[in-house]
């Protein structure tokens, strides 16, 4: 990850390339939008089940579907690759997307998408108009119960294609009614890839730990991924791991890392000072131990203490969450984690 | 068909009647609907089945509609249940008293809907469902497109409630309504029940007390999928006195048994076959299928459809365990020994039982396999011992130094897709037997409560839970210092407590019914005043049944231990048939509850029953510990 990059000095360099404006011919349309995969082939990840789909697309008769699986996988990419390819032309009229910002109340669904689902629309054979519900886990239990009848009464004319972020909020019946495919979260491999295919694309100049950085930041997530370069890449102009963790406004990981070690050694002065200065710098107590406890599960260290360290820090981020974000209870943490390898001193 | 046959077709799979909200089913099966939608059908059954299928080669449709069963023997469901179903129906056609009222329940997909179409095609009844219609101001485009009048669409907004009232009515026993000459009565189903209710159960109770009183009313048939959404549950829908009141005959249908399971599936894989020429999965990928999808028929044969999808890989590469399956062959055995043969056969084709369920889960609703794999990963938790310990500690912490571990923990949590709470419940269930002695349990136990504790602040939930999920799985794996890879595979029991919060709840709810008017919470009823009334009415007489005895006098505490019987399906895990759980207890002494032979046992056992079987998890993330 991010460790193999050198700048120890704790001060981020003030002195960066002014923002060039080599990306920015396009500066206004989103990445995410730009190289959103429009076929099956350009999806990264989740082979099997993109595979599967590739063949429906072509055969049609696609059963209902749901989707579950983290943000940024490529979940609505897949619906809307396997819609497009199914209805090619048709596609305006026989395609409904409701997603969480429309209104998905019980009417919504009993109405529009009855209405919709009653709508003649003349397809190929085997082809069937197709409803898209993105967040479908933000649905209502009452929309999600009006749904599930719906759902088999129009299944000659129409299937449903949901995507949702975990399955455990989707109620049974309409589980039950769906082939439920599972996506995971993206390898930074696989995230790479396509960082890679667009940093080439857009010509930008770019650092092996600029991408790492970027890796770093996303945790898999593509849309964080690409949100991420692109600001990085028109803010910058260079996608350096300085210049990714400014955008993101997230303290460089690497000082992170040392404070984390330096809690291990322990040597509390050490993490002290670096916990002051990124204080100074003004990021966000939030900000901090969020990264301190990524941080921390990707580090070398002796298991006993990482199982540690993670309590520790949950149970201050926990305070955080109820309103105490303070300098002392990071300090406060940092104690607690050096004190985690001394000797008690009655023993 | 009636006056409407020039409708077009409404995308439904049941005949319409006159009115949108109205539909009739068991007259007529969906495929002559479409087929010859002018032409009276005759109702030949044994001819229907196979011309159907001969008839839809063009495949655009569900197999779950195609493959719908057609008669009693396609039912994947217990005969007993089918039984009953059946003689409620026969009295209550023949005019009975207290037949007026059916209330079918079960989680989704065991044949609740498929029973009751079946048995009501046999029986040539006019089955009429309430389907709800739509609310709101889409008045003149519905008219122009369906040639339909909808009750309160273009003429005034009707409430839900009236409609409901209407509709009722309009299937009374003589009432013309529906398809007429067919000999037999109307019977009405209610599954898609109208929304007011579920906020005011009250009124619906108020219509049916009324609708009890006409004499020409005809027999009602409520269908209501279990939920864990209380509003949304047959509890809270009908309460036991509503239902004691009304004499509601309430069937319970129970998840369906992997062997109906296989059977259900061959059936379908083989009426496919006749119609394609393309590979069809063994009998031995269905029953992996069977037991991967919780009991629950439509959503296998859901999976089954995606996963048996053409020239994808192949499907004997897909589906195969072993080439010595019995591919093509129709008829099915009898069930019984099915689960039984799965745990015998799993030493030799380790691997290749693992790729075949990795394939199912494709498509496949629950997600158990991936569970039991983690809880599997977690609970074994192997230990690279030939590296010896890289990352030292100082000399008093000695004790607490371990050989790196084989799978990163957070990795483990990911791949269940499942909350961390769900998560260290199956944890806490299961760990017991995994440890050698009392010191480790009571360190893993203690970072199970600080997972807890993480846990339970609702606040920022989503980022605590992380937090949580490491540290109960790093402290069960740390904690788990000897772990003897002797013993063999133990099995995975779901956990205890969503039994226990399942019957609680359905105490208070019997408590709160019978103590209706007293001003209680329900904590008050349960701990001080049903244990006092029992105490009184122990002395008082014998046999008396009543909730607040049979739950004050904790009679049946001691009974807990038969909650293994999963019927709660909020997570997806494992399901226990309830009749193949007596027949296996029957088999085997019938006392052995713990380990009860669960479908997703013998998968635990095929998946783990090697400890030293590696798993394979294409690792994505970088390695480190
Ligand atoms: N698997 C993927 N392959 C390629 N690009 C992806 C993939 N997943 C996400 N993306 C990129 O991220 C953006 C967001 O993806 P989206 O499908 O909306 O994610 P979600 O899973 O949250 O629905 C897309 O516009 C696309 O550019
Ligand atoms: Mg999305």
């Amino acid at each position: 990850m991010a460790d193999t990059e050198a700048p120890m000095d704790t001060d981020p360099p003030k002195t960066y390339t002014q923002a060039t404006t080599s990306g920015s011919k396009s500066a206004h349309i989103p990445w995410i939008e730009k190289y959103r995969p429009t076929i099956f082939p350009e999806i990264v990840g989740n082979e099997e089940t993109v595979a599967r789909l590739e063949v429906f697309a072509k055969q049609g008769n696609v059963p209902n579907i749901i989707i579950a699986g983290p943000p940024g996988v490529g979940k609505t990419t897949t619906i809307l690759c396997l819609a497009r390819s199914l209805l090619g032309s048709s596609y305006k009229e026989a395609v409904m997307e409701l997603n969480a910002s429309n209104e998905r109340g019980i009417d919504v669904v009993r109405n529009k998408v009855k209405m919709f689902a009653q709508q003649k629309v003349t397809l190929p054979r085997g082809r069937h108009k197709i409803i898209v519900l993105d967040e479908a886990d933000s649905m209502t239990d009452g929309a999600q119960q009006a749904l599930r009848r719906t759902m088999e009464l129009y299944s000659n004319t129409t299937r449903f294609a949901l995507a949702c972020n975990s399955s455990e909020k989707i109620i049974e019946p309409i589980q039950s009614r769906c082939a439920m495919l599972r996506y995971s979260k993206l390898s930074d491999a696989q995230v790479l890839t396509k960082l890679l295919e667009v940093c080439k694309k857009e010509d930008l100049s770019y650092t092996d730990s600029g991408l790492e950085a970027v890796l770093f930041t996303a945790q898999g997530d593509m849309r964080q991924a690409l949100n991420n370069l692109q600001s990085t890449a028109q803010g910058f102009g260079h996608v350096s791991s300085e210049n990714v963790f400014k955008v993101c406004d997230e303290p460089h990981p690497i000082l992170i890392k040392d404070m984390i070690q330096h809690c291990i050694t322990p040597n509390f002065d050490e993490a002290y000072k670096i916990l002051a200065h990124l204080w100074k710098l003004g990021y966000a107590a939030e900000d901090i131990i969020s990264i301190i406890f990524r941080v921390t599960k990707n580090i070398n260290m002796a298991e006993f203490l990482k199982l540690e360290f993670i309590k520790e820090t949950g149970y201050t981020h926990m305070r955080m969450v109820r309103g105490t974000s303070s300098l002392l209870q990071l300090s406060g943490l940092l104690a607690r984690l050096c004190s985690k390898s001394i000797a008690a001193p009655a023993s | 068909m009636n006056s409407k046959s020039t409708r077009q077709q409404k995308g439904s799979s049941w005949v319409m009647s006159t009115f949108d909200d109205v539909e009739v089913f068991a007259s007529t099966s969906h495929t002559e609907s479409r087929v010859k939608k002018r032409q009276r059908q005759t109702v030949d059954l044994a001819r229907l089945g196979k011309k159907r299928h001969q008839q839809f080669q063009c495949g655009t449709d569900l197999w779950v509609d195609r493959y719908a069963p057609l008669s009693r023997e396609d039912l994947a469901v217990h005969k007993k249940k089918v039984q009953e179903v059946e003689s409620w129906l026969v009295e209550s056609m023949s005019g009975m008293k207290d037949r007026k009222f059916l209330l079918l329940t079960g989680p989704s997909g065991c044949g609740k809907s498929a029973t009751l179409k079946v048995l009501s095609r046999e029986a040539k009844l006019n089955l009429i469902e309430w389907i709800n219609p739509t609310t709101a101001p889409y008045k003149s485009h519905f008219m122009d497109q369906e040639n339909t009048w909808i009750p309160g669409d273009t003429v005034r907004p009707v409430s839900q409630t009236t409609q409901f009232w209407e509709f009722l009515m309009r299937t009374s026993k003589y009432s013309s309504v529906c398809v007429q000459g067919r000999g037999g009565g109307n019977l009405v189903c209610v599954e898609d029940l109208p929304n007011v209710f579920t906020r005011d159960p009250s009124s619906l109770h108020n219509m049916l007390r009324e609708y009890t009183k006409r004499s020409n009313s005809s027999p009602v048939v409520f269908i209501v999928t279990d939920s864990t959404q209380q509003s949304s549950s047959a509890k809270h829908l009908l309460p036991p006195d509503l239902q004691q009141e009304l004499s509601f005959v309430n069937i319970v249908f129970n998840p369906i048994a992997s062997g109906l399971m296989v059977k259900a599936l061959s059936r379908v894989v083989s009426l496919e076959g006749s119609r394609t020429t393309t590979p069809l999965p063994t009998k031995d990928a269905l029953t992996s299928l069977a037991n991967t999808s919780g009991g629950d028929v439509r959503s296998a044969i859901n999976a089954l459809q995606f996963a048996t999808k053409k020239d994808v890989y192949g499907l004997e590469e897909l589906f195969t365990e072993s080439s010595t399956s019995r591919q093509g062959k129709k008829s099915v055995s009898r069930s019984k020994s099915n689960s039984r043969t799965l745990s015998n056969k799993s030493g030799s084709s380790q691997s290749g039982v693992d790729r075949t369920e990795n394939q199912v889960a494709i498509g496949g609703k629950d997600g158990s396999l991936f569970l039991f794999r983690a809880l599997g990963k977690v609970l074994y938790c192997k230990r690279n011992k030939e590296k010896g310990i890289t990352e030292p500690l100082p000399k008093h912490l000695h004790t607490q130094e371990r050989p790196p571990l084989q799978e990163n923990p957070e990795n483990i949590y990911d791949k269940t897709s499942m909350g961390a709470a769900s998560f260290s419940l199956f944890l806490h269930q299961n760990c017991l037997a995994f440890f050698s002695d009392i010191e480790s349990v009571a360190e893993a136990v203690t970072h199970l409560t600080h997972g807890d504790v993480l846990m339970a602040e609702w606040l920022d939930r989503q980022v605590l839970e992380d937090y949580a999920a490491s540290v109960t799985v790093r402290g069960m794996m740390h904690a788990n210092e000897n772990m003897s890879s002797g013993g063999g595979w133990r099995p995975f029991l779901r956990p205890q407590w969503y039994s226990v919060i399942k019957e609680s709840q359905q105490n208070t709810c019997l408590l709160k019914s019978e103590h209706r008017m007293e001003p209680l919470t329900s904590e008050e009823l349960t701990t001080v005043l049903a244990p006092m009334k029992a105490k009184i009415l122990q002395g008082k007489k014998k046999g008396n049944t009543s909730p607040t005895f049979r739950i004050g006098l904790f009679s049946e505490v001691q009974r807990q231990t038969r909650c293994e019987r999963l019927d709660e399906l909020d997570v997806n895990t494992s399901i226990v048939e309830e009749e193949e759980q007596e027949r296996l207890g029957a088999a085997g002494g019938g006392s052995n509850l713990h380990t009860l032979s669960t479908p997703q046992q013998f998968n635990t056992q095929d998946s783990l029953s090697d400890p030293e079987e590696d798993f394979r998890i294409d690792d994505s993330d970088e390695e480190n510990t």
